[in-house]
């Protein structure tokens, strides 16, 4: 998963990929990029949300 | 020497002495710590005095009977327009009385409206008031949470049956969303609870990086023991606290300043916690509304194209036709045009042509005109030089070997000439030259 570093901006990117697609100057040779992109994106989050992150569990558990 | 009694005994003595020494009514001010009615009807409450430094320093039980109640109640609720609820302050009037059972309490006749604003009330009003002066009050609440607040920093004491709730509704939540919950410790009852839970607050602070957001949470106790979160400092600590701190302290009952200055105030830790969730949830719906508008977009964006791709597909044809039409046309135009040209190019040539036919007629007309005449003089040439009329006129030719006699000197003597008249001729012989 490159570049991304929180779910916030995450989000951001996918706000700006809806953006983009809604945009006149959307190319059809570019679609394909932002589908793969979104697909990456949505399942960062989803990761998120849902999946233990350990490295964060370990760091809090040391309080 | 000491007498032997029973308790009961001893009870019923107190209860015949306080009855003899409080034989009035009295009126009373004190402010209502807590406040219940029973299935009966009967009100319950307690109420407590405090000196100036907000300490508590007397509490009685107190009870209406339901008979009374019924009468008072909506009398007080009518005239005050607030509730009769713990937190106010109250002028009631009393008789004291003393159970064997039940020990002292005071029963409540009448409870003067006026007087009611109660101290609690007033004091939360003031600490407000001050917040609100000081431009704090809205500090935390005009924070943004987190769109995912996973990693709470939780302020409870260990042993509040909220925590456990809490701890548990988080962890078996619907959704399965991950939840990372650090307590840190605090009194959450008690005169010292304000500044233990500042002390909790401070320690967050120094890993407040490492959080989204601060829960304070304790299960519901009596309200007398939710004064601590009316509390000044605790208030303007919250109100200051760089990440929003969500208040689950009590009950439906019970509103604190606390509940002010939070950036949430829910009524118990479980509902903490299941505010949380939603927030998750609310992301997580989001996630799925922004995944389905890329979803969505894209397809059309594809559909669109192949719109306008089988549009300018279904257009070629047409467009080849009406080419090859309009070169139809312009080839039929050269082709007329050129049919012109040579039907005018012909219709020269024929007048040229018959001009010259014309002409040439009249030329040949002229020569031959000329001819004849040139014949018929030649005629009449022919006609003067002919030997006819010389041979009419007695004169003959004489010819030897077909040709015509000229001179003597070509005649000798023996030669057979023949003489030629205008009527005939005959043979003849030369005797004698």
């Amino acid at each position: 998963m490159k570049d991304v570093k929180t779910y916030s901006t995450a989000v951001e990117e996918l706000e700006k990929i809806v953006e983009l697609l809604q945009s006149d100057n959307c190319k059809i040779d570019d679609l394909k990029g932002y589908a793969q992109r979104s697909v990456e994106l949505i399942k960062f989050c989803k990761a998120h949300l849902t999946q233990t992150d350990e490295e964060v569990k370990k760091l809090l558990e040391e309080l | 020497m000491p007498e032997n009694i029973t308790l009961y005994e001893l009870n019923n003595m107190l209860s015949v002495a306080v009855s003899n020494a409080f034989p009035k009514q009295y009126k009373v001010a004190a402010e209502i710590s807590e406040l219940r009615e029973n299935n009966s009807g009967h009100c319950y409450m307690e109420l407590i005095e405090k000196d100036d430094i907000g300490n508590t320093v007397a509490k009685a039980r107190a009870n209406i009977w339901a008979a009374t109640y019924r009468k008072l109640r909506p009398f007080f609720e009518h005239s005050t327009g607030i509730s009769l609820t713990a937190g106010i302050k109250v002028l009631v009037t009393v008789k004291v009385g003393f159970d064997p059972l039940y020990h002292y309490s005071l029963t409540v006749w009448d409870i003067d409206p006026a007087y009611t604003v109660g101290d609690m009330a007033i004091r939360r009003t003031q600490i407000l008031n001050r917040l609100a002066q000081e431009g704090v009050i809205d500090d935390n609440k005009s924070l943004t949470l987190s769109p995912v607040p996973q990693k709470i920093a939780v302020i409870s004491s260990a042993t509040a049956a909220g925590y456990g709730d809490f701890c548990d509704q988080l962890k078996n939540n619907l959704y399965h969303y991950k939840f990372y919950p650090i307590l840190f410790k605090a009194l959450m009852q008690g005169e010292r609870s304000a500044e233990s839970i500042i002390e909790a607050l401070n320690s967050v602070y120094e890993n407040i990086d490492k959080f989204d957001c601060v829960v304070i949470i304790r299960g519901g106790g009596a309200t007398s023991e939710l004064n601590c979160f009316d509390d000044y400092n605790l208030a303007l600590n919250v109100s200051q606290f760089p990440l929003p701190v969500i208040v689950g302290i009590g009950h439906e009952r019970d509103t604190t300043v606390l509940d002010f200055v939070a950036y949430k105030s829910v009524k118990t830790p479980t509902a903490v916690a299941e505010y949380l969730i939603s927030t998750l949830a609310e992301s997580d719906a989001y996630l799925n509304e922004l995944s389905g508008e890329i979803g969505d977009r894209i397809k059309n964006l594809l559909s669109e194209n192949q719109l306008t791709l089988s549009l300018i597909e279904s257009k070629i044809p047409s467009l080849i036709t009406s080419k090859v039409e309009r070169e139809q046309n312009r080839l039929s135009q050269l082709q007329s045009r050129v049919m012109v040209g040579v039907q005018s190019q012909v219709a020269n040539e024929f007048i040229k042509i018959v001009t010259l036919e014309t002409s040439l007629k009249n030329q040949l007309e002229r020569t031959i005109e000329r001819e004849q005449n040139r014949v018929a003089n030649l005629e009449k040439n022919i006609t003067l030089l002919s030997p006819d009329k010389i041979l009419k006129r007695g004169y003959s030719i004489a010819v030897k070997d077909g040709y015509p006699v000229k001179s003597v000197s070509e005649i000798n003597e023996g030669d057979a000439l023949k003489l030629i008249f205008a009527d005939g001729e005959v043979k003849t012989e030369v005797k004698k030259r």
